[in-house]
């Protein structure tokens, strides 16, 4: 079920609602179901009473209008006031007829409508966009095709026929009669030509314009009886329009149709006659029969009036209607023409029923005439498609631009300007005055259809145009994706889709290219190292006596021991590591030896929680290598571990008998055995310490040298301590009276003692394992570091 | 009472006056700005990583003992402990420190348990959170290394007194892929760590980490009364070198 | 009631450790017996950490041998060699046969092993540090390596002239510029430890739980 939009709120309701559910205004106009038609134009006429061309679109059916009379009418739907297919339909008797102003059966209101139509008229003939409109709307209805199965009426089909033929083009959907409430051109033109013909005879302001008129008509007729001569072969002007002039019919009065009279639309049979005909030799200086003819009887009654107006020179103030005593024309204005003024009565249509054309009715006496905007066919042929229009109006409008030009030189000479009425004057056309109303092409405007402005063109919409419910042009997008983005986009896809995927972690090589690595550098170091105590060589020199080994030497060589005494024990601090013991064994062995040779009872301390342990380790090892028989509790003590480090080593230093009393195996050390007598730091003839850790050595330089009481201390260091322990042994005051640094210091010691031991056994080894080291380091760090200078070669050689 | 006694007492009154004024002083001024040392930047966002990977941060405090003065840089491994674990706790792996000394690893328990608390989460701390490796430092190192490979270890924090087995530790971080900050008072250690660590700290960088992690006046005063004090033995070493040239002995 | 203790824990470390401190450089006997005595408890009390170190690792490792945990066949032999040891030395003695056995067949040839083992590490430490780090530090770190080397031993019974003896560029190497840079770093790290023992004294740095 679609939604209706309410034309007031702009909303949405739903289809089957005749009210808008939010403001109550109506959603669907009042329209006659087909079935009782008569009906709905009458309750729409009684509901939107106000605008006499919209009861006139609703009574008179579509089919009884002609396309170019409807194209008279300003707000012209297609779709509503399409030419319906059957044109027997009668307008209501209520409709005014647009011709006598007056109704044989007129309401109360019609008359004020029919008022309200008329100026409608004239403020559409006051822009020159409304003959341009009514125009443009002609097109359209130009091209309404006839439907199917329409009879037109007669006289118009004979007009057609004849505009065929003559060239004049008749639009297909003339098949309505005329309605007796339009204002037709052609209409127009022949009183304009009335007036036209009358106003040269008559010097009195109150010229009527039916004189003029028929003073137009006559020239007109005249040069129309002129043309045919010339135009003989091009256009026929129909007998009907030539026979204006000449014989005004007045004897048919009763010829009038019925429609015209009662204001009903004209039947649609072929009675009435055909407008176009194929103008006679006499031209229109006579009207031929209306059996000839075939016009309609009271087109013909005009016809008749305005011919034996001109020829009679009729008293044009009784018999010329009111609206046309009061019209002026255009083109007199333009050519500042006095306007003949006067006062117009109620009697516009009086000529016509000086004819006898209608009955006369009571006519308000106060009712001003309906003045109809002139028209001229000057203003009509300038905005009218000439194309579209038949012929014959052509024709009509060009003699009539002759005549008025002739007349209003004429009058130009002869008149003086008639003063109008003010009511007069406020209606007249203000083409000549102020050109600048923008012309609105309403055509392009769509109509409304439904609520109370239904049928109108050019109202403001209820809803915006924004809120419509349009379907939005299609724009093609194509986008310009260059080749980067798409590369960009490419990989912004794949993350995405990568989003959530479970990436196995690369399992880790089992062998990697470090582990090839270190395998390798291993293998070489085992096999330089496991050479030479494979094949048992010793080949290697050993080092000559450095300085620090001669001075430990020169140390141990003036040790005075006396066993008896205990004269001579040494203090032997075992303070390295267990990780350290190949390098720090085999430093230590020779001295050790020396020691052992010599006799010297040995005191084992240690500030390292293994190292009693290592002490045993060393001197079984001593003992071994050089036959020694090195025994506890015999030759050599154990104290066992000075806890505190650098505080215990100073507690052991100021009372060693108060920190450690007893031996590791639980033997009182101090008072009963070698160490009898023995009761400080300086009672020890000799203090050594082996250590590894340059912060150990350092240690018992500080807390406990001090403490030997100017005692020598000789030091067994590891390599890796040198640089922080022999400032103490080449500073002054000498701390460190001699020193042996790694395996090096050893084999040096071991060979002045010319007596062979670990370090003799580990030289050779030693040797070879250091070249290899060597050989390792700078061809691998080359290697490494060759393609970052290759590299760098190549970066400054591409900026230079 | 000698001349080095009456020195060394001066020494160490003047660097304690000088540390305190500097401390106050500076509470009332704006820190001043140190060298750049990139190690302790590039620990900061190791520790961010770490946290954000959900990875395990190592902190070992060497093997110093606790009455001499390699307890120093042990110290300054409880003071880097307490930061890392507080910036790690929101970690899903809390931080673990080794020692190789028995007192380090009751203070580095210590620590963990004060910083929990202090935080308030006391009952997410494990005695496993600091742990004794080793007595000695290969069996140090070699109880550490299957920590470092085992526990997800994406960062490690060596300061303290270590040896030459330092390079055992830091050679099992790096196969580990993992960041390495390591220093020590050992000149040994150093040199060895120089070749094997990510980020060495050579000298007495160690002991600005306190002023570097955590700063605050105390910091700063101690590291700026330290750089007066390098610049007073400087001059008492040339005048001193000077003096003997001249013939002067003292 | 965690700051009172906080408090407490620092108004003792602060005034025991002037005292220490005092003791060291004022030889007064009422300080010098304090130091001494303060100085026995704390050698006292690092052997009991030491043995609370020692529980711990087992009770680490009793945890992973009983959690099934990866490695924790490690952690079963550790706490057999840690018990069987233990045994052993407190039955037999520490200076027994057997506990030197056990000393001198497992754990001397392990570490030394180990040692053997940073050896090779060394080198490829430096062979990598020339790829990861190749700037000038680098480059006299492993040219001065490469030196000292050389002029420690002949190589392959080649001595080399200039580098190897007590004379060599080795000798004079060890005694000048490395004796030279070491006395500079020390003295840089003593400063730092002095430092960091203010800090400890001032109370700023309480690296006992507060």
């Amino acid at each position: 079920m679609t939604d209706v939009r309410c034309p007031m709120c702009g909303k949405l309701n739903s289809d089957d609602l005749e009210v808008c559910q939010y403001c109550q205004a109506r959603l669907k106009p009042l329209i006659a179901p087909p079935d009782d038609e008569a009906t709905t134009r009458e309750l729409s006429s009684a509901m939107y009473p106000a605008d006499p061309r919209e009861s006139e679109k609703e009574a008179e059916p579509e089919s009884a209008i002609p396309d170019w009379l409807q194209s008279l009418r300003p707000d012209r739907d297609e779709e509503e006031y399409a030419i319906p297919p059957s044109a027997e339909e009668e307008p209501p008797a209520w409709t005014p007829h647009p011709d006598t102003g007056s109704l044989k059966q007129k309401p109360a209101d019609a008359e004020s409508d029919y008022r309200d139509w008329l100026s409608s008229l004239r403020a559409d003939d006051e822009s020159e966009a409304v003959p341009e409109a009514r125009l443009e709307d002609t097109s359209i209805d130009w091209s309404t095709p006839e439907p199917e199965g329409e009879e037109a009426p007669g006289w118009l089909s004979d007009l057609r026929s004849t505009s065929e033929e003559t060239s004049l083009e008749i639009p297909a959907a003339e098949t309505a009669p005329l309605s007796s409430l339009e204002n037709p051109d052609w209409l127009r033109q022949l009183r304009e030509r009335q007036m036209g013909e009358t106003e040269p005879a008559q010097d009195e302001e109150a010229q009527p314009d039916l004189a003029e008129l028929s003073s137009e008509i006559d020239t007109g007729s005249e040069a129309f009886s002129e043309e045919p001569a010339e135009q003989a072969e091009e256009e026929e002007i129909p007998d009907w329009l030539s026979g204006l002039v000449d014989s005004p019919s007045d004897d048919h009065p009763d010829d009038l149709p019925d429609w015209l009279v009662s204001g009903s639309p004209p039947p649609t049979e072929s009675a009435t006659p055909a407008l176009i005909e194929e103008p006679s030799e006499e031209g229109l200086t006579s009207l031929p029969s209306e059996a000839e003819m075939q016009i309609p009887d009271w087109l013909s009654g005009i016809m008749n009036s305005q011919t034996q107006a001109a020829t009679d020179e009729l008293p044009l103030e009784e018999e010329i209607p009111g609206w046309l005593t009061g019209k002026e024309k255009l083109a007199v204005q333009k050519q500042g023409p006095a306007e003949p003024e006067g006062e117009v009565t109620g009697a516009e249509f009086e000529w016509l029923e000086a004819q006898g054309l209608i009955a006369p009715e009571k006519k308000p006496a106060d009712s001003q005439p309906k003045v109809v905007a002139p028209f001229t066919m000057e203003e009509e042929t300038a905005g009218l498609d000439t194309d579209e229009l038949p012929d014959w109006l052509k024709e009509a409008g060009a003699q009539e631009a002759q005549l008025e030009s002739v007349n209003a030189s004429e009058e130009d000479a002869s008149l003086t300007p008639a003063a109008l009425p003010a009511w007069l004057e406020a209606m007249r056309p203000v083409e000549a005055a102020a050109p600048g109303v923008p012309r609105v092409d309403e055509s392009e405007r769509s109509i409304e259809s439904s609520g109370p402005l239904a049928g109108l063109r050019g109202i403001l919409r209820a809803e915006p145009d924004i809120a419509r419910q349009k379907k939005p042009p299609a724009y093609t997008i194509k986008l310009q994706v260059s080749e980067s983005h798409q590369a960009h986009a490419a990989i912004l896809e794949k993350l995405i889709n990568s989003e959530g995927v479970v990436t196995p972690v690369p399992a880790r090589a089992v062998v990697s290219r470090q582990m090839l690595w270190r395998a390798a550098i291993l293998v070489i170091l085992l096999l330089a190292a496991a050479w030479p105590l494979y094949s048992g060589s010793q080949g290697v020199a050993l080092p000559q006596l450095p300085n620090e080994v001669f001075s430990a030497r020169a140390v141990i060589d003036g040790l005075l021991v006396d066993e008896t005494s205990n004269q001579g024990a040494v203090l032997l601090a075992v303070d390295y590591e267990p990780g350290f013991a190949g390098e720090m064994d085999a430093a230590s062995a020779a001295l050790l030896d020396h020691l052992m040779i010599k006799g010297t009872h040995l005191a084992l301390v240690s500030t390292t929680p293994s190292g009693p342990a290592l002490a045993e380790r060393l001197v079984s090892i001593v003992n071994q290598h050089s036959n020694h028989q090195y025994s506890r509790s015999n030759q050599y003590v154990n104290l066992g571990f000075v806890p505190g480090g650098a505080a215990g080593l100073l507690g052991f230093a100021q009372s060693p008998q108060r920190v450690l009393p007893y031996t590791l195996d639980g033997s009182d050390a101090w008072n009963d055995g070698l160490l009898a007598g023995i009761t400080n730091l300086s009672d020890f003839s000799l203090a050594i310490v082996i250590t590894e850790n340059p912060d150990t050595a350092r240690a018992w330089i500080e807390q406990a040298q001090p403490a030997l009481g100017g005692k020598p201390l000789l030091l067994v260091v590891s390599a890796q301590a040198e640089p922080l322990v022999r400032p103490y042994f080449e500073g002054y005051p000498q701390q460190v009276q001699g020193m042996l640094v790694g395996l090096a210091g050893g084999a040096a010691y071991e060979n002045s003692m010319q007596r062979s031991s670990l370090a003799r056994q580990y030289w050779d080894s030693y040797s070879f394992t250091l070249a290899a080291a060597i050989l390792i380091i700078v061809i691998a760090s080359a290697l490494n570091a060759l393609p970052l200078i290759l590299s760098r070669g190549k970066k400054v050689k591409g900026e230079a | 009472m000698n001349l080095s006694t009456i020195l060394g007492t001066v020494f160490v009154l003047a660097f304690i006056l000088l540390v305190l004024g500097l401390g106050i002083w500076g509470r009332k001024r704006p820190a001043r700005l140190f060298r750049d040392i990139p190690a302790f930047a590039r620990l900061g966002r190791a520790i961010g990583m770490a946290v954000e990977a959900g990875s395990r941060l190592h902190v070992s405090l060497g093997r110093g003992g606790t009455t001499g003065a390699q307890i120093a840089p042990a110290l300054v491994g409880l003071g880097l402990l307490e930061r890392i674990a507080r910036a790690a706790l929101v970690s899903d792996s809390p931080p673990v420190a080794t020692s190789g000394e028995g007192a380090l690893a009751v203070l580095s328990q210590d620590t963990l348990r004060s910083t929990y608390r202090s935080i308030g989460a006391a009952g997410q701390y494990s005695p496993e959170f600091g742990q004794l490796t080793g007595v000695t430092p290969f069996s140090y190192a070699a109880g550490t290394i299957p920590l470092i490979h085992d526990g997800h270890i994406t960062a490690s924090v060596l300061t303290g007194n270590f040896g030459s087995e330092v390079a055992l530790i830091a050679d099992a971080a790096e196969r580990n892929g993992g960041m390495t900050l390591a220093g020590s008072d050992n000149l040994t250690a150093q040199a060895v760590l120089y070749a094997t660590a990510q980020e060495p700290l050579i000298g007495e960088d160690l002991f600005a980490a306190g002023a570097y992690t955590r700063p605050n006046s105390w910091q700063t005063a101690s590291l700026r009364a330290q750089d007066v004090f390098r610049w007073v033995l400087v001059a008492a070493i040339l005048i001193g070198a000077i003096l003997k040239l001249l013939g002067f002995e003292l | 009631m965690m700051r009172g203790k906080t408090l407490i824990s620092a108004i003792i470390v602060i005034v025991l450790g002037f005292v220490v401190l005092a003791g060291y450089f004022w030889p007064l006997p009422v300080l010098v017996s304090l130091r001494d005595l303060l100085l026995k408890w704390a050698v006292l009390l690092a052997a009991v950490a030491l043995l609370v170190g020692v529980v711990n690792l087992f009770t680490v490792h009793w945890g992973k041998a009983s959690s099934g945990a990866k490695g924790s066949i490690y952690s079963i032999v550790l706490i057999f060699s840690l018990v069987i040891t233990l045994i052993i030395a407190l039955y037999f003695g520490p200076l027994s046969t057997w506990s030197l056995w056990i000393y001198n067949y497992i754990q001397v040839p392990v570490e030394t092993s180990l040692m053997a083992v940073l050896a090779v590490i060394l080198v490829v430490a430096v062979v990598r540090m020339a790829r990861q780090r190749p700037n000038l530090f680098s480059v006299v770190f492993i040219a001065t390596g490469v030196l000292m080397l050389l002029g420690s031993a002949p190589l392959m019974g080649i001595e080399i002239p200039g580098l190897y003896g007590p004379e060599g560029l080795r000798s004079l190497l060890a005694q000048i510029p490395a004796v030279a840079g070491a006395r500079g770093i020390l003295l840089g790290v003593a400063l730092g430890v002095i430092a960091t023992g203010v800090r400890v004294l001032i109370g700023s740095d309480r690296p006992y739980g507060g």
